[in-house]
């Protein structure tokens, strides 16, 4: 697959994924860069790739992973997930809901929250996000379950 | 697969995922081009393949010379055991069994075992002979011990 297709296809699922894991949509776009220019670097190698965008996914997961890891160094931060992110990933009927859904998504784990948004709005199975984070599927499905969990016991009380 | 597995839940029934800002796109394409192919890279991948042609010649030089060397040397090695053996069966005293055997230019060309293996190692344990002049203390030593008074 050419680098063109690939940013076609997952161009922008890859971007709301960094946004989430990285707190930054700064740090997201460079990130994302990186991750196509380690794509590109993989050249004819490229078509032993049985499944891009499991692959794509894990490109950028090791990469923003890295750029953690070395931020750490520098800086003692860790990601954190504003409810205002979620105005920029997701759009909803209108902004209180886009809010509330942030807020919810700020109540969980950063595991949990990737593993729900990777399967409920980029559309991955369990496997493809148990590849991309470098889990087992089991591991990826409780994760997802434990999120959902949380999310609907803060939906209830809101309720 | 769980009920979980299947179905979007109904808090995210009415969200859409936004798309990336417009102008990533070609920024991001750009960079994987210009970065994708390093001059620093290329060099790399380019040694390697040299250095794999290299070790693959090597490889190949090496099984077809041990080739030629078993098909072009063991024949003479053959031929050369053979002759030493038939002078060590003859025995350096009868020399004319010797060329009855091999002939006679073959065994003037095999040196006689004019000082045999144990008195050999007695001498160099003494430190007097070396196989420098191991030659040229033939003739002396030969003398010794064919003329040796009772």
């Amino acid at each position: 697959m050419k680098l063109d297709e690939l940013y076609d296809s997952y161009g922008d699922a890859l971007y709301r994924y960094l946004t989430l894991k990285l707190g930054s949509a700064q740090d997201a776009e460079d990130i994302l860069q990186e991750t196509f220019v380690r794509l590109a670097r993989y050249g004819d190698r490229a078509r032993f790739i049985r499944d891009p965008k499991s692959f794509a996914f894990r490109c950028a997961h090791n990469e923003a992973n890295r750029f953690w890891k070395k931020r750490l160094r520098r800086r003692n931060e860790e990601a954190a997930f504003r409810p205002e992110l979620a105005c920029l990933l997701f759009r909803g009927p209108d902004k209180t809901s886009e809010i509330r859904l942030g807020e919810a998504l700020a109540g969980l784990s950063a595991e949990q929250r990737e593993a729900v948004v990777l399967k409920d709005f980029e559309g991955l199975t369990f496997r493809d996000i148990g590849s991309a984070c470098g889990v087992s599927t089991h591991t990826a499905a409780s994760r997802y379950r434990y999120g959902l969990a949380r999310l609907r016991a803060f939906f209830g009380e809101q309720k | 697969m769980t009920r979980d597995d299947r179905s979007t839940p109904e808090e995210f029934k009415g969200f859409v995922p936004r798309p990336a800002p417009a102008n990533l796109r070609q920024k991001v394409l750009a960079a994987a081009a210009a970065g994708g192919t390093r001059p620093v890279g290329r060099f790399l991948s380019q040694v390697q393949w040299g250095m794999a042609a290299a070790c693959a010649f090597l490889i190949i030089g090496a099984l077809a010379g041990d080739a030629f060397i078993s098909r072009t040397l063991a024949g003479r090695l053959d031929v050369l055991l053979n002759e030493h053996l038939a002078a060590s069966l003859a025995g350096d005293s009868d020399r004319a069994g010797l060329e009855e055997l091999i002939g006679v230019d073959q065994a003037h060309s095999i040196r006689q075992p004019m000082i045999r293996p144990r008195q050999d190692r007695a001498l160099r344990m003494e430190g007097r002979m070396n196989w420098n002049d191991m030659a040229l203390e033939e003739k002396e030593y030969a003398d010794v011990f064919t003329k040796s008074p009772r």
